[in-house]
């Protein structure tokens, strides 16, 4: 396509709402996947099913989705069930105090709903694709679009796990899901051959090695391999 | 009824986990170097929790006093270089490290 001489010049393909979208459907083979495991493990709990589900947007956090809802099925109190889950979020203080800055002069809307969607992913996407100079209205159309299709995603797959669960082979491959999801958090976010270079290279490492610092050996070839980059390769 | 208010106490403390830090600290603004910790010590957690996930690592789950060498390891990577893929892999090995030790320990 030729632009016309006198066109006024188009915007950046780019903008901060297409990078959130970008951003948020690059989750989908990470968490989609572990939302329907999930799905599946919660409706074997003698948990009621739409509370089962109802954790998903509420909560949406995993680990402590499971932890309370396995804790009310051994027949522990609610309060007690409840202390659990929150403990087991408690990483999330460090996330939301991490990303304090990036909230300061945003509008109270995005205040206020914001923080419910601060989990590992979002606030690994913010911290890798988003400089720490942007502009706050680039951070909240980013923040906010990411986050809501990550909450809409995992929701959906949660449900899809409860309600599929018993049609679907009892013991599901748990040990990819993690790994694919925090790949699915990686990967977008290369820009160079060489980055792709270092991760593959890394991984490859960890998985050849055998024993217990194998993952160690895949952390410093990555870490080698990514400071063997050229300064002004980086963006 | 009962598991429908334990679900709606865990929620609301998660939100405030959430929430409440980054409201409190946008009131309180922090020292730049302390942002910069904390920013880190997230980063740390992250770290972690990739090396926890993987199928090589030794122990399954998130071991604490692993966790926290993989956070130390972060922070400290983290005030020498802002290489982001750096200072993340400082806390996976952080993170893989202790684990290996307290796996041969036990």
């Amino acid at each position: 396509m030729h632009a016309h001489p006198t066109a006024t010049p188009r915007p950046p393909s780019y903008t901060p709402l297409r990078r959130g979208v970008r951003a948020g459907l690059s989750l989908v083979p990470g968490i989609g996947p572990l939302g329907v495991a999930l799905g599946v493990a919660l409706g074997d709990l003698s948990v009621d099913g739409t509370i089962a589900w109802l954790s998903a947007p509420l909560l949406t956090a995993g680990s402590s989705q499971l932890v309370l809802m396995g804790q009310l099925h051994h027949g522990a109190g609610p309060m007690a069930a409840a202390a659990l889950a929150v403990l087991t979020n408690s990483r999330f203080v460090l996330y939301g105090a991490a990303l304090a800055d990036r909230f300061t002069g945003q509008p109270a809307w995005f205040r206020w709903l914001a923080p419910h969607f601060v989990v590992d992913q979002t606030y690994g996407l913010a911290s890798s694709r988003l400089a720490a100079d942007e502009p706050p209205a680039v951070f909240r159309s980013f923040f906010a679009v990411s986050g809501f299709l990550l909450w809409v995603i995992w929701s959906v797959s949660v449900g899809v796990g409860l309600l599929a669960g018993p049609i679907l082979p009892a013991q599901l491959p748990l040990e990819f899901v993690l790994p694919a999801m925090f790949l699915g958090l990686i990967v977008p976010g290369l820009r160079t051959g060489r980055e792709a270079l270092a991760v593959v290279f890394g991984g490859a490492l960890t998985l050849v090695g055998a024993g217990p610092l194998a993952v160690v050996a895949g952390a410093l070839a990555f870490a080698a391999a990514s400071s063997a980059r050229p300064a002004a390769a980086r963006s | 009824m009962s598991a429908l208010a334990a679900l709606l106490l865990a929620a609301a403390g998660t939100y405030a986990l959430r929430g409440l830090s980054t409201f409190v600290f946008q009131v309180h603004a922090l020292p730049v170097s302390v942002a910069t910790i904390l920013r880190l010590a997230a980063l740390g957690v992250l770290g972690s929790l990739v090396a926890a996930s993987l199928p090589v690592a030794p122990t399954a789950g998130i071991d604490g006093l692993a966790s926290m060498v993989g956070v130390l390891a972060a922070i400290v990577a983290g005030r020498r270089t802002t290489n982001l893929p750096l200072v993340m892999c400082a806390g996976v090995g952080g993170y893989a490290v202790a684990d290996a030790a307290l796996a041969l320990l036990r």
